[in-house]
């Protein structure tokens, strides 16, 4: 679809402007903090799903990350996922393996089909800035989410271990204590608000000051304001202060509240 | 795809297969749904066959990986030249803690790194800010200054791994920062290799993760793609999202959708800024979501 738009909306020439080179993540909501070994295996099937649709760049979610931070052993295990299928599963090694499956081709003309009719809307309301201040794909996106959450809850949509196969609360292995993670984001907020105020104490003030104005002076004119910037953080501006004087010009958002 | 004579045979043979085998199965063993759907509401059927693809054109809508239309994978030898990157998304507490589990990773085998920034500096709010108590280096690394990136990046050869940032409104003070510690590793902007995340729109429909409104947001946006464009011919400066909108809980068709809704958006942004097409589209990369619903996925 990427390289019909580009090639044929667009009159793109390159054929890299018609790539559609994506990362792909798999997905943090439908992990559970139940029995969370088993989110190990839903990786796995996400992954390779993955792989199949050929992406270039894969995340794969560490199983414990609906309890906390992963931990390095739950990395490594997310890791070493990609690692088997990329090497031992043999699926890396022939092109595009599923071209051709009857289900899947027709399934994919499928999604095509629908996925052209919400561009065609969004067209038709002058473009995606316009769509958004209308509300119109927020309000789309809240009836699915509606819509799955609904499933999840009668039961309509299976999730092992959440609305079937549950095991006895007690028994769940949970491998991190919340009151240690409490205290660890205590001494990180300390040690990084230490370091600011040494930055902010050494650096030279008034360069800063100077370099923050050129910035405001870029966005008002409507200017690129990147290489100012890029200018002031050399000089220790800190992230909040480049991003405040932008707020000041560009003024801030009011979420759209959809009912 | 296939002749007119076999088509028909084959439309026979499937009547006769529903009329004399099927029944005997669903009449002593009856199936275990009236209806089975995918995760976007597209009803499957119990059997596909070279009938369902009868309209597809081989050559228009397939074709050979590494030519038009890309069906089949943007690369002509795919994963048997080169695996694809291995990244993981990481980063918490400050920048010591990151720049470890950054070693740590590359030591066990990954090959790009992946930053996650906490909730005040995806926010553009500085650690001291009152809106930032509490959350500082919780959901990623927190940055302030420059000297976070130092220690960050800290033993890590900038020239060698590629990093992707996720990092959306404060995108350009972040890039900055990476170019800075970058170029005081020795290592100049046009030999870096990355991608920043750079997509407002999505946040607007996904996330709200929003400090700007939707223009100046854009605005921005294209200051990144034309800086890059000019500067950093390595740097993906914008990774257009559909994984954000997808756990919001859009289906994925929506996901697909919306986000190539806000991939034309920014193409039509940059156009209007008066870049040529071709000099910024090459540079352009997306972000999506894979769920449980293995062949919708896929086909998505």
């Amino acid at each position: 679809m990427w390289a019909k738009i580009m090639h044929e909306r667009f009159d793109a020439k390159k054929l890299r402007s018609m790539w559609m080179r994506m990362h792909v993540q798999t997905s943090g909501v439908t992990l559970t903090a139940q029995q969370p070994v088993n989110n190990v295996v839903r990786v796995t099937i996400q992954a390779l799903a993955a792989v199949l649709g050929g992406a270039q760049s894969i995340h794969t979610n560490s199983f414990d990350e609906t309890l906390c931070l992963p931990t390095e052993e739950a990395v490594r295990i997310a890791l070493r996922t990609q690692q088997i299928i990329a090497y031992e599963s043999g699926v890396a090694d022939v092109v595009d393996p599923l071209g051709g499956s009857y289900y899947l081709e027709w399934l994919t003309d499928e999604i095509e089909e629908r996925a052209w009719k919400y561009i065609d809307a969004i067209d038709s309301m002058g473009g995606m800035i316009r769509a958004i201040e209308k509300g119109y794909p927020q309000r789309e996106v809240a009836e699915s989410a509606y819509k799955y959450q609904h499933g999840i809850d009668t039961g309509r949509i299976p999730i092992v271990g959440v609305n079937c196969y549950q095991v006895d609360e007690s028994e769940d292995w949970v491998p991190i204590n919340p009151a240690w993670v409490v205290r660890r984001q205590k001494e990180y907020e300390e040690k990084q608000l230490q370091r600011l105020r040494m930055v902010k104490a050494t650096r030279n003030s008034a360069n800063v000051e100077s370099k923050l104005e050129k910035i405001r002076k870029a966005a008002e004119k409507g200017e690129n304001v990147f290489p100012y910037v890029i200018d002031a953080v050399k000089a220790y501006a800190t992230l909040g202060e480049v991003c405040g004087v932008l707020r000041e010009v560009y003024g801030e958002w009011r979420e759209i509240i959809i009912i | 795809m296939f002749d007119l004579k076999f088509l028909s045979k084959l439309s026979k043979e499937f009547e006769r297969w529903e009329k004399e085998t099927l029944p005997k199965w669903t009449c002593r063993l009856p199936e275990r749904k009236s209806e089975f759907v995918t995760s976007s509401g597209i009803k499957v059927k119990r059997l596909y066959t070279p009938l369902d693809v009868k309209d597809m054109d081989y050559f228009c809508e397939l074709g050979f990986p590494g030519e038009y239309p890309f069906t089949r994978g943007i690369h002509a030898t795919m994963y048997r030249a080169r695996i694809w990157t291995m990244r993981q998304f990481s980063g918490f507490g400050t920048a010591e803690e990151t720049n470890r589990r950054f070693r740590y990773l590359i030591k066990e085998g990954e090959t790009g790194l992946s930053i996650a920034f906490d909730y005040p500096t995806i926010m553009g709010y500085d650690s001291d800010h009152p809106m930032a108590s509490g959350e500082v280096g919780v959901c990623g690394v927190a940055i302030d200054t420059l000297k976070d990136f130092e220690i960050l990046f800290d033993g890590i050869p900038m020239d060698k791994i590629t990093t992707s940032m996720t990092i959306n409104g404060p995108t350009i003070p972040i890039l900055s920062m990476y170019i800075a510690v970058a170029e005081k590793q020795g290592v100049p902007q046009h030999i870096l290799g990355g991608t920043v995340q750079n997509d407002m729109l999505k946040e607007f429909i996904g996330q709200k993760l929003i400090i700007w409104p939707p223009e100046p947001s854009v605005k921005l946006i294209v200051d990144v793609i034309e800086y890059c464009a000019k500067y950093m011919p390595k740097w993906n400066p914008i990774s257009i999202s559909g994984y954000h909108i997808r756990e919001a809980g859009a289906t994925a068709v929506q996901e697909l959708a919306f986000t190539l809704a806000d991939a034309i958006a920014y193409v039509e942004a940059c156009i209007e800024r008066g870049m040529n097409v071709d000099d910024f589209a090459p540079r352009l990369s997306f972000f999506f979501a894979s769920h449980n619903n293995f062949f919708e996925e896929i086909a998505k």
